[in-house]
């Protein structure tokens, strides 16, 4: 299976690659790729495959296998299928966030491009942080106060961006048009620095794939069998959330990949949490470089946000898998 | 466990001035009416609850002592309603046990394995370690969870209310494996409401009321019509069957 996802994941990077308004056949990817190796300078090919589509392509890659990890990881410590990673508020700090960089006239053109992620980010992890601090109750984090703070906050934040854009119309088409997911922008820092986040992130909740397994056995359960609940749970929610914390500050919000990919995934290969949490990796980013891939090139030159095409290419997709029956 | 006192908040003591032993090698019942605090009992002797005052102890250590994963090797608990994830096959529900052994981070070997087999055997699941948990009957599903406490190899196995929502089969099948358990060494408690299993259960029998003991001794000499109907406000007989007692309740008409 895992050796299966990794070959479907090349396929796509390489259609990624390949795709788009200047078709780029395999001879000439190989040669700007020897071209590359060797330190030559090369043509316009070379400046479209190194500088935009393989950054692009590499950045829905990462995005969504965060996003894949994220939701499996959220769906195993909530016990609840309909966890997605954006339930404690990431999604909409950031969205709040990057609505705020793009409207308020204060300079932060000393941070220069990346002014707006960085602050998304910032935001981002300051929701999640309000979040589990309105949930405390003495020394633990109980599962359902965390839900509802937050769902409640997420809302409250949804509101004030809306009113955001609303109260700045010159900038609302663009802040909504990056909420709704974009890698039309990708650079090679936008990769390195989701990568870099995802995997420390990503090697932690693997490592603790078979303890995340056992806490499926509720908090009674684990406990009695000596897992520190509490802090594990704290341990995969951090981790999880800083991986998704990057990936919407970078590339806005994308729906639908954090939620249904563990659930495809689970309906092939079962739920214990090593294989479930690889593959949604691998599918998660698979996934995304395909949405994008659609995205720009189904009504060419019209970019239709990665956003919209993961939700409605997705949606169908998932229901076919539904009806095919499952293993499990 | 000595003097042990634990109370929620604001509330009266659940557990008041407790004291409790539990030895390997004998088979113990707790019964008690609704809200004594015999689920509560549990917790505190497994660590999960701290007690206000008093101490538990393990083999002599102090159980703050020790850390979660020495506890779990120590003692195994099953608890009243446990939760079997879906999907989930039953030779990996059952290898779940070997957690304590394994530590956050550790992977299953063939020792572990060998383990989680004998267990499965024990428990009478090993032909169906393949089939994915929620596909079992009730009964099997109980197998299952004593497997799980039985591979984790702890001396002493807390059950708590094991024979709840089983049809008499599987409840006798229950007190045959906590007898088995308590015959190859282990200290083994069994959380009760059925006062005639608790009889043919356990070597003691430790009636609880109000988060208190009432009574700890052998079934025969505890179980008498007096104290039991002080204790659960109802009348009973007590008849004998081939020298075990057994427990008949006497309606009358104040109550139902």
């Amino acid at each position: 299976m895992v050796a299966g996802s990794v070959v479907l994941f090349l396929v796509a990077l390489l259609g990624a690659t390949m795709a788009g308004s200047s078709q780029l056949g395999v001879g000439e990817l190989l040669a700007v790729v020897g071209r590359a190796v060797r330190g030559v300078e090369g043509g316009p090919t070379d400046v479209i495959l190194l500088s935009l589509r393989l950054p692009r392509a590499m950045l829905a890659a990462v995005v969504g296998a965060a996003l894949g990890l994220a939701g499996a990881v959220y769906q195993g410590v909530f016990r609840n299928p309909l966890a997605d990673p954006y339930l404690l508020g990431t999604a909409s700090g950031a969205a709040l966030g990057s609505a705020l960089v793009m409207t308020l006239p204060f300079g932060l053109a000393w941070l220069g491009a990346a002014a707006r992620p960085l602050v998304a980010f910032a935001f981002a992890l300051v929701t999640v942080l309000v979040v589990s601090l309105l949930a405390r109750q003495g020394r633990s984090l109980p599962v359902v106060r965390l839900i509802l703070a937050g769902v409640v906050l997420s809302s409250m934040l949804s509101a004030v961006t809306s009113f955001v854009m609303v109260a700045s119309r010159e900038q609302a088409a663009a802040i909504l048009s990056h909420l709704l997911g974009t890698f039309s922008f990708a650079s090679w820092s936008d990769v390195a620095v989701v990568a870099l986040i995802l995997a420390p992130t990503a090697t932690l909740a693997l490592l603790l794939a078979r303890v995340l397994d056992v806490m499926q056995l509720g908090d009674d359960g684990a406990a009695h069998l000596g897992i520190p609940v509490e802090t594990v749970r704290f341990a995969l929610l951090a981790a999880a959330t800083l991986a998704t914390a990057a990936a919407v500050s970078v590339a806005g919000i994308i729906g639908f990949v954090g939620l249904m990919t563990p659930h495809a995934v689970r309906l092939m290969v079962g739920p214990r949490h090593g294989s479930l949490m690889t593959l949604s990796l691998l599918w998660g980013a698979t996934f995304m470089v395909c949405a994008d891939l659609v995205g720009r090139t189904v009504i060419a030159p019209v970019e239709v946000p990665v956003g919209v095409v993961t939700a409605l290419v997705g949606g169908p997709l998932f229901l076919v898998l539904l009806r095919s029956g499952a293993r499990h | 466990m000595h003097g042990a006192s634990v109370g929620y908040a604001g509330g009266r003591a659940v557990l008041d001035g407790l004291s409790l032993r539990l030895s390997r090698g004998e088979c113990v019942a707790i019964v008690g009416p609704n809200g004594a605090g015999k689920s509560t009992l549990v917790k505190v002797l497994s660590g999960l609850l701290r007690p206000t005052s008093g101490s538990v102890s393990v083999d002599d250590v102090p159980l703050g002592a020790l850390t979660r994963f020495e506890r779990a090797r120590a003692i195994a608990v099953v608890e009243q309603s446990p939760l079997l994830p879906t999907g989930f096959p039953v030779s990996a529900v059952v290898g779940m046990g070997r957690t304590p052994h394994l530590g956050l981070f550790g992977a299953q070997g063939v020792d572990d394995e060998v383990r989680v087999h004998e267990a499965m055997r024990e428990a009478g699941v090993a032909a169906l370690a393949d089939r994915p948990v929620e596909t079992l009957s009730g009964g099997e599903r109980q197998r299952v969870v004593l497997a799980r406490a039985l591979a984790q190899g702890a001396a002493y196995l807390l059950l708590d209310e094991p024979t709840n929502h089983l049809d008499l089969r599987y409840q006798l099948e229950v007190v045959a494996f906590a007898r088995r358990a308590a015959a190859a060494g282990s200290g083994v408690m069994l959380v009760l409401h059925d006062l005639n299993l608790a009889v043919r259960a356990s070597d003691r029998v430790v009636v609880m009321a109000d988060g208190r003991v009432a009574a700890d001794g052998p079934p025969a000499t505890v179980l008498t019509p007096a104290l039991l109907s002080k204790v659960y406000g109802a009348t009973v007989a007590v008849i004998d069957d081939e020298g075990v007692p057994v427990v008949v309740p006497r309606p009358t008409p104040t109550t139902i």
